[in-house]
């Protein structure tokens, strides 16, 4: 019989990344219709070939507060995002930019 | 943490910006009225200091000649290379550009802003709609963070905000500049050179008239 190996994309592949603890200052929004917000913005600005370099991903969304995951070297671009994005008055800013996933998670937690 | 705004309601802006935190926010007020308002407003609050700072639309030199008297800061609003050279004749604190479809920058204006120490400060505010003149703001804002990593003239975004739903947080603000590949050294020490301004800006509320202006 043979054994089939799970073949693993190594880390050197995958690319670096950073999350992004943001908040909503001013509204509230839900983790669907954000996260559309988001990339229509990120669309707007950016096009199709650049939000495809972005990587974005939003990994958590509770209570008007989140963590997005962005390319280590487009987080400038997340931020400028952020800056652009004014629907239906919201404003969001970023609190916090971490390399792991558990700190992001952490500060997430204790600012709650 | 800073920003500069225009006049607006100052209790829901104090609200806002509370939130954030800011502890400084430049205000760009066009009458004497509006400015007492905001000295006023400035003394009464804890948390947040506003700073009045006159805006001048249209080189207008009259009204300029008014305002000078009231020892305030000054910022010009520039859309053209006149008004451009009419805030150096001045000598004024800071210039606000609109960008229309020519670019009214060079080398020779950066360095006559570094000698007259003059700042630039552009508005998230005022970047259209339109996608045509958004990019086109863009790419005139390219051209001058190319001129200013030579130059070193202290130019930054800020959010221009004629409401409290348009303030950003500086630390958004200032990845934009990044996006046209500036360093994030100089952008450091640019939002130093404009909070030195507006720190070291005192004001003798007496000093102001209302029939001043």
């Amino acid at each position: 019989m043979v054994v089939k190996k799970k073949i693993h994309v190594p880390l050197s592949l995958r690319g670096k990344k950073r999350y992004v603890v943001f908040k909503f200052v001013i509204g509230e929004s839900s983790s669907q219709q954000f996260k559309k917000d988001l990339f229509d913005v990120a669309f707007s600005l950016f096009g199709v070939v650049g939000v495809s370099e972005l990587r974005l991903e939003l990994i958590d969304f509770e209570n008007n507060k989140g963590i997005i995951r962005v390319a280590n070297n487009k987080l400038s671009s997340l931020n400028s995002i952020f800056c652009f994005f004014n629907k239906d008055n919201c404003i969001v800013s970023s609190l916090l930019v971490s390399g792991s996933l558990k700190k992001a998670r952490l500060f997430l937690k204790d600012s709650c | 943490m800073f920003d500069f705004v225009f006049f607006q309601d100052l209790k829901q802006l104090s609200i806002v910006a509370s939130k954030f935190p800011f502890e400084k926010i430049g205000v760009f007020v066009s009458s004497v009225d509006e400015l007492n308002e905001v000295l006023n407003f400035s003394n009464s609050s804890d948390s947040i200091y506003f700073v009045p700072i006159m805006l001048i639309e249209n080189a207008d030199n009259n009204f300029f000649n008014k305002v000078r008297s009231l020892n305030c800061l000054i910022a010009v609003k520039v859309s053209s290379v006149q008004e451009l050279s009419f805030s150096f004749k001045k000598d004024v604190d800071f210039i606000v550009p609109y960008f229309s479809l020519k670019n009214f920058f060079d080398p020779a204006a950066l360095k006559k802003l570094n000698e007259f120490n003059i700042k630039v400060i552009l508005l998230l505010s005022s970047i259209s709609p339109n996608s045509f003149y958004a990019s086109n703001f863009f790419r005139h804002s390219r051209f001058l963070f190319s001129l200013t990593s030579k130059f070193l003239t202290p130019v930054l975004f800020f959010s221009g905000a004629d409401n409290p739903s348009q303030l950003r947080s500086q630390f958004d603000l200032s990845s934009l500049p990044c996006l046209f590949n500036f360093e994030k050294s100089l952008i450091k020490s640019f939002y130093l050179d404009f909070d030195s301004v507006l720190s070291n800006f005192s004001f003798n509320v007496k000093s102001v008239s209302k029939n001043g202006v």
